[in-house]
């Protein structure tokens, strides 16, 4: 229960931060609401143009498309974890981290998952009503569908918490993350279906993401969300999520371990 | 103040702003694998689509990637020089601006001159590596004149996006935040770099060349460079881009100068 009492004081904190100044905050949801329209109009075009190159309706083909910015607003892939310890570690003020009483990644977790939340409340969820009363995109058909896509939605914070994580440690070796960090964002705009769905992906290409965690972020619960993936195939696909949640937290688990063991702190 | 000295300090700036830059070495080898990464892997991901539509709005692949290496190219060049510009705001937030009003130079090409971004160098490599593979591709033959324009047109992007960022960063004088009106226009300049803006319709063509003019940085230049120009909303529009240019930046100063008027030091 003290974590939960951590948490809300992180959600409370971050809406804070973003919604101080009036105008900044304004600026913010426009954009968001601009980002969905772009993705809507995008797809729409390219919809018609070639209907036949789909395996989907219009209707699913835009609402991935709008329902991937919402998603990428809320998990924000390009910022989070990693991007935290670096900041920590050039700073040199990981030190009062690691004197607090919290295993160090749950510390992380949970100020990520904070801000988070605090971004959904205050950016993600008011864009996404306006989306949905302007832009003809449709809500999960089924409400076990929805709930499919929940589960799919919390497994897909978790795959990119521990690749985060992981790409985040690397940094107590090399003190930089920016080449490690272009690298590893461009292999999540390729192979996670943020953008392009990996059903337009030539076979090798598509065998190459369904072997990686990646398509586990965007793919997955975008997939389920518009009823591309149904019945039997939607359990298999949450369940590699989760086993890519093991994997990838058994690894943090253990990269923290020997990260911890030889840390240098410099400067102070 | 004369106008020479001022350009003699900013020479002054570039060259400490390189020596410094330069101690990092590897860093910056690092950093530039993953820019060049990154931007193929935009670049893989508009094939893909591409290979499925053989064009959008009528453009083949390569005029994508002319389109697509012009914005990146044009965008690399202005970052090097103005990458500080994003840190008015935190000059304004702290009260720190007052260093640069004290001293005997300009304080935009002081603010401009602090941090020299050689990294960007990357962007601009890979985006002239874009615009002459496109341009064997698309069997493009320039006289020596077409030649020139086409560097005069890049210059002229360049200085379009300095002139915006350098207007949107300047309404922190304003608003104390301002990195949201300049991170918010993001999603717009990725749209107008990835995409002919006529396939979004007129709505969003009089936005970006009216508004916030991203479309003078790579669409116009590169209807005039293919010789495309009757697909814009006049004709001539695409032959404003130089004067754009100019425009745009005198715009940006005017708003940093009418900002920088009404400047009042937070005291402490």
């Amino acid at each position: 229960m003290k974590i939960l009492r951590v948490m809300r004081g992180f959600i409370r904190q971050g809406i804070q931060v973003k919604t101080t100044y009036g105008m900044a905050y304004a600026m913010r949801l426009v954009n968001v609401f601009v980002k969905m329209v772009a993705f809507y109009v995008l797809w729409s075009v390219l919809y018609e143009s070639a209907p036949g190159a789909f395996p989907v309706s219009q209707v699913e083909m835009v609402t991935y498309g709008a329902v991937s910015v919402m998603l990428g607003e809320f998990i924000q892939w390009w910022d989070g974890p990693h991007f935290y310890i670096i900041t920590q570690i050039r700073r040199g003020t990981i030190t009062s981290d690691l004197v607090r009483p919290v295993y160090f990644p749950f510390q992380v977790f949970s100020r990520c998952l904070g801000e988070s939340l605090a971004e959904f409340i205050t950016v993600v969820f008011p864009a996404a009503l306006v989306a949905y009363l302007v832009l003809p995109i449709s809500l999960p058909a089924t409400l076990t569908q929805g709930l499919y896509f929940a589960l799919s939605l919390v497994q897909s914070y978790l795959i990119l918490f521990g690749l985060n994580c992981l790409v985040g440690f690397i940094g107590f070796y090399t003190l930089s993350l920016r080449g490690i960090q272009h690298a590893y964002h461009g292999l999540i705009m390729l192979l996670s279906g943020a953008w392009v769905p990996l059903w337009f992906f030539p076979s090798w290409l598509r065998q190459v993401a369904e072997v990686l965690p990646f398509r586990g972020l965007f793919f997955t619960p975008l997939s389920i969300y518009i009823g591309e993936l149904q019945g039997q195939s939607i359990a298999g696909t949450l369940l590699s999520q989760t086993v890519w949640i093991v994997i990838l937290l058994l690894g943090v688990g253990l990269a923290w371990r020997v990260v911890h063991s030889r840390l240098v702190v410099q400067g102070g | 103040m004369s106008k020479v000295r001022n350009l003699r300090h900013y020479w002054r700036f570039v060259r400490i702003g390189f020596a410094s830059q330069a101690q990092y070495g590897v860093d910056f080898f690092i950093g530039a694998f993953g820019v060049v990464l990154l931007n193929l892997v935009d670049l893989v991901l508009l094939g893909v689509l591409l290979q499925r539509f053989t064009a959008i709005g009528g453009w083949n692949i390569w005029e994508i990637v002319f389109l697509f290496s012009f914005y990146l190219a044009a965008m690399g060049l202005q970052n090097i020089f103005t990458v500080h510009l994003g840190q008015i705001e935190a000059y304004v937030q702290d009260g720190t601006l007052d260093q640069f009003l004290v001293r005997p130079s300009s304080p935009l090409i002081q603010l401009m001159g602090r941090e020299i971004n050689h990294g960007n160098i990357t962007h601009v490599v890979t985006g002239v590596a874009g615009i002459v593979v496109a341009y064997g591709r698309l069997g493009l033959h320039w006289t020596f004149a077409e030649g020139v324009l086409a560097v005069v047109l890049l210059v002229c992007g360049a200085l379009v996006l300095v002139g915006l960022v350098l207007g949107l960063c300047s309404l922190a004088f304003w608003t104390i935040r301002s990195r949201e009106f300049l991170y918010g226009t993001l999603q717009i300049q990725e749209v107008v770099q990835h995409y002919p803006v006529h396939i979004f319709g007129r709505w969003f063509q009089v936005l970006v060349t009216g508004v916030l003019p991203f479309a003078f940085i790579n669409y116009y230049p590169t209807l005039v460079l293919l010789g495309r120009t009757g697909e814009a909303m006049h004709p001539l529009l695409p032959w404003l881009s130089p004067l754009a240019g100019v425009l745009v930046l005198l715009g940006g100063i005017a708003v940093w100068k009418l900002g920088l008027s009404r400047y009042q030091s937070t005291g402490s």
